[in-house]
This record gives structure tokens, sequence and C-alpha cells, in this order.
């Protein structure tokens, strides 16, 4: 489940690496539909549950992060794993939020680039901070939107995150050079 | 103006050849014992002197400089010196995991009591070839790098690092540096790219063996880009590194250094397709007839009066020259603490 800027030229690349070995799923909705980034997650639970989707990762692109959050935080045990790409600042005073994010239990990974001077890197730090289980993913040189920036660079961890979630800092590549 | 001393640590015998690499059946193993000692010496020496630090740097497989890690000798020294900064200029980080460079400069910095400087650098081109480095690509290396340590050095949560270069899934470096936000940074200066870097990471312009209008073209220029970025430096932000012979008389320093030339770019009995291909673009690889600053107090006073014009507010001085023996260089090392030093400081 990707959720945020799915129409930006960037995540296309994202789908497309996802959708070799995942089922990808995105969420569209009516502008008009007023729906609120708190009604959200229960909505897209609700409309996953029903579609017989049980189990499922989420990634939060953006202004999308909010929402993966929340998924994660309502529903801790259906959440494989969480992927949280380039995250909008979080209100310092949202002490409830800050309470909530205790409760993520899926394997998480906060992805920022090294040239993101929007505030992402304080809010990376504080999710590193306050989810369980959380990866701080910096990639360097790259700005806000790091998938145009450096694809190679996030496709290949959120691909073994995915893969191997918190065992994906194990190295197994072989480091023989001439066998 | 602040002094620095150079810590060579040259090795104290006689080596016949002026090849790249120089075979180790050349090396003494006593006399390397002895080098050592004589380079701590010579440093404790030059904090007597009032130099405000000691400097090292690291070079590979000669006799010329023998500290190929510099962190070692460093080490060292932050159990002897009991006043002047330590500053390593610098570690090569194309040939180094930058994060183990964070680790044991950190470690340093708390061992000498926040006492740190630190200067990274690319390597000269024989270094290039030490460890096989892409020569083409050592100037980006070294970039990433830095940025890496700077962050390595004040993330106050674990990071994984996503480079071009360098992969690392967690990196949380202990001991944090004793100053905060971490150590005086500078990043070489002689290419305007690297100008351009250093102004942009707010971070030292360090320089060495160019010529003064060289100097003032890149002082100027990193000004601008540093205006650019919204900060503005000052001169203890620029440093130079350069060779020094002053004594009582112009005719005694001509007479020590003779007409020996120094030839920064030349690797001897390396191939000159090879030499050329690992040299690039280096301004500061050139053929020197003497010492940069040369002759009486006198002499040295107006000169450094030049460099400071330029921006300059950190010498760093190599008293070694080709043919000028250790003895003349303690004596030169004495005449620069008590007629020049003075002069200068204020400057």
């Amino acid at each position: 489940m990707v959720v945020g800027e799915k129409d930006a030229a960037s995540a296309g690349s994202l789908f497309d690496h996802l959708a070799t070995k995942n089922r990808v799923l995105t969420m569209d909705w009516p502008s008009a539909a007023q729906i609120t980034d708190r009604d959200l997650p229960a909505s897209i639970a609700h409309t996953l549950a029903e579609s017989g989707v049980d189990r499922y990762s989420v990634i939060g692109l953006s202004s999308g992060v909010p929402i993966a959050i929340g998924l994660a935080i309502l529903i801790p045990k259906l959440i494989n794993r969480l992927i949280l790409i380039s995250p909008p600042p979080i209100a310092t005073s949202d002490a409830a939020l800050y309470e909530d994010l205790s409760k993520i239990e899926a394997p998480s990974m906060v992805m920022i680039g090294t040239r993101d001077r929007s505030g992402a890197m304080d809010t990376g730090r504080l999710l590193r901070g306050k989810i369980r289980s959380c990866h701080f993913a910096m990639i360097y040189d790259a700005d806000r939107d790091v998938l145009s920036d450096r694809p190679q660079a996030c496709l290949i961890p959120i691909r073994e995150f995915l893969d191997r979630g918190e065992e994906f800092i194990v190295c197994h590549e072989s480091q023989i050079i001439s066998p | 103006m602040k002094a620095s001393f150079f810590g060579t640590v040259s090795y104290a015998g006689q080596v016949a050849t002026r090849d790249w690499p120089v075979a180790p059946l050349h090396c003494d193993r006593a006399i390397s014992s002895q080098t050592m000692q004589r380079g701590m010496e010579q440093i404790l020496f030059a904090e007597e002197l009032g130099f405000d630090w000691i400097s090292l740097s690291e070079h590979h497989y000669s006799p010329r400089i023998l500290t190929p890690s510099p962190m070692l000798f460093a080490a060292a020294l932050t159990q002897r010196l009991k006043r002047a900064k330590i500053a390593l200029l610098g570690p090569l980080l194309p040939l180094a995991n930058p994060v183990r460079v964070a680790e044991e400069l950190a470690m340093l910095d708390s061992m000498s009591n926040g006492r740190i400087i630190v200067l990274f650098l690319r390597g000269t081109p024989n270094e290039i070839l030490t460890y096989r480095n892409n020569p083409d690509e050592s100037r980006e290396i070294t970039q990433e790098g830095v940025e890496l340590i700077l962050r390595a050095w004040t993330e106050p949560q674990p990071f994984g690092w996503e480079g071009r270069y360098f992969n690392f899934r967690t990196v949380s470096v202990w001991p944090r540096p004793v100053q905060e936000p971490h150590p005086k940074v500078f990043s070489s200066g002689n290419n305007p790219e690297s100008v351009r870097f250093a102004a942009r990471h707010r971070i030292g312009l360090g320089m060495s063996f160019l010529p003064l209008p060289a100097i003032k073209n890149r002082v100027a220029m990193y000004r601008e880009e540093a205006a650019k970025e919204g900060w503005e430096p000052t001169a203890d932000d620029v440093l130079y590194r350069f060779y020094a012979h002053v004594t009582e008389t112009d005719e005694e320093a001509a007479g020590n250094v003779g007409q020996v030339k120094l030839n920064l770019g030349k690797i001897y009995n390396v191939n000159e397709n090879v030499v050329a291909a690992v040299t690039g673009n280096r301004p500061e690889m050139r053929e020197l007839d003497r010492p940069f600053l040369f002759g009486n107090p006198s002499a040295a006073i107006d000169q450094i009066g030049e460099l400071r014009e330029c921006g300059v507010g950190n010498m760093d001085l190599a008293f070694i020259w080709p043919g000028v023996s250790y003895d003349k260089q303690l004596r030169s090392m004495e005449c620069f603490a008590s007629k020049v030093l003075p002069q200068v400081r204020g400057l």
C-alpha cells in the first residue's frame, strides 16, 4: 500500500519496482469527498479489509506520511513494514501523536535526503526516537524528492527492507574479489 | 595569525633513492624507531617554542613522512602535549572508512580534551596509487566522506547512509567528540570545486603550496561562495601549509637550501603516463625553487604580512627541505619562533 504523492513522476519508478515482486495498491479518492487525514486511515483500513487484503506493508510518500503513520497506529497487528519517505514536519505540540507512535509495532524505516531542508531531518530523528523499531536512512545528495534525485539509492534499501525487515542491516553480499 | 608546526616525522637515516614506492629493504628498523622518538622530540620542542598547533599528515610508502597512520601518532601526542592543538591535516578519505575516521577522531578529541583540528584530503598522486583508488573519483569520494563524518559526529540518533561511494545501514558513533558540535574542520581549497564545497558546508578552507595570487583568488572565491550561503568566514577559517626556512641572514638561508628544487608533482621512477593519469588538475603539484617562507626574520615577517592580506589566519609550516639537516631545521624553528612569531601574532 502506497499513500501520498502517487501522481508524482518519481512515484512511478517506485510502483514499477515494487510491482515486480509485490501487489501494489494505491488509494484514490475524490477531492470533494471532504475526508480528512484523520479519517483516511480508518477508511483505508476498512477498504482493504473489504477487499480481502489482511496484512500489508505501507509506504508513505511525503504528504502521505501522516496517513501511513495513522494506519500503523490504528491497526498495528496488520502492518508488515512501514516505510516513511520525506516526512513533512510534525507539530511538536502534538502530544497525543507522540504517545501513539509507540504503538507502532511494524519494523519501520524513515528515508530522507541529506539536502532536504524542509525540516524532514528533525521529523526523522523524532520518529527514530519514538517508534520502537525504526531505521533512519539518509539518502546522500538527495533533496526532498529523493526518488527522483537518487532512485537506485532509495529502491535498493526499500526492496531489502520489505523483504527482510530489520535484518536488512545484515550484509550478505559476497566480499570475495576474485575467487 | 596562528602558527602550526608540521611534524613530518621524516626518516632519520639516509636513503639513496628518491623512487616511489621506496623499497622497504632501505628501511633500517632501528632508525625507524629512532625516527619516531626524534619526531616526538621535535614536536615537543615546537610546543615549547610556542607553536599554536602541531600538525600531522598521512603519506605512504616513503621515508619522507613516517606517519601513514597519523591517528596513531596523534594518540601519542595527546599524552605528551600540554597546550598545543593537534591538527590532523589530514586523513585521506578515499583510502579510509569514513565512519572509522569519525570514531578515531572523536576518540582523539576525547583523549586530548577537545584539542583536535582536522583537514580531510583526497591524497597526493602517489597516495592514489597506494591502495589503488580511482583518481577520477577521489574528490567526490572525499566530499561524500566529509558529509558522512559531519553527520556521524552530530546526529543524535543512529542512522543509515545510502551514498554513492559509502553504504552503511547503521552508524552511531561513540564517543562523541568533546568539542561541540564537532572539532574544527577544514576542507582542501586548492581547487575551485573544493572551495565551493567548503563554503557550502560552512567549514574551513585549507590550502597548500599554492603561489600567493592563487591563495588570494581562492580566499576571495571562498568568501563570495560563503556569502551566497549566508555566512561570513574569518581569517581563522583559512589555513595555508608551506615550506619554511628562516635564518638570521638571507645568505645563511640560501646556503642551507642551496639550489635544490622540489617537484611536488613528480613521482620518481613511476611511468610518466601513470603520473599524468593520477595527477589531474592539481595546481599545487608544481616545482618549487625554494621554501615559501625564506630568508631573514624581517623578510619572513613581510611574507607573512602578505599572506595575512590574502586572508590567511593559520599557517602550517614544514621546516623540511631536501638537503636541510635536522639540526638546521631546529635552528630555523627557533629563529622563527623567537624573531618572527611574536611579530606576526597580532596580525
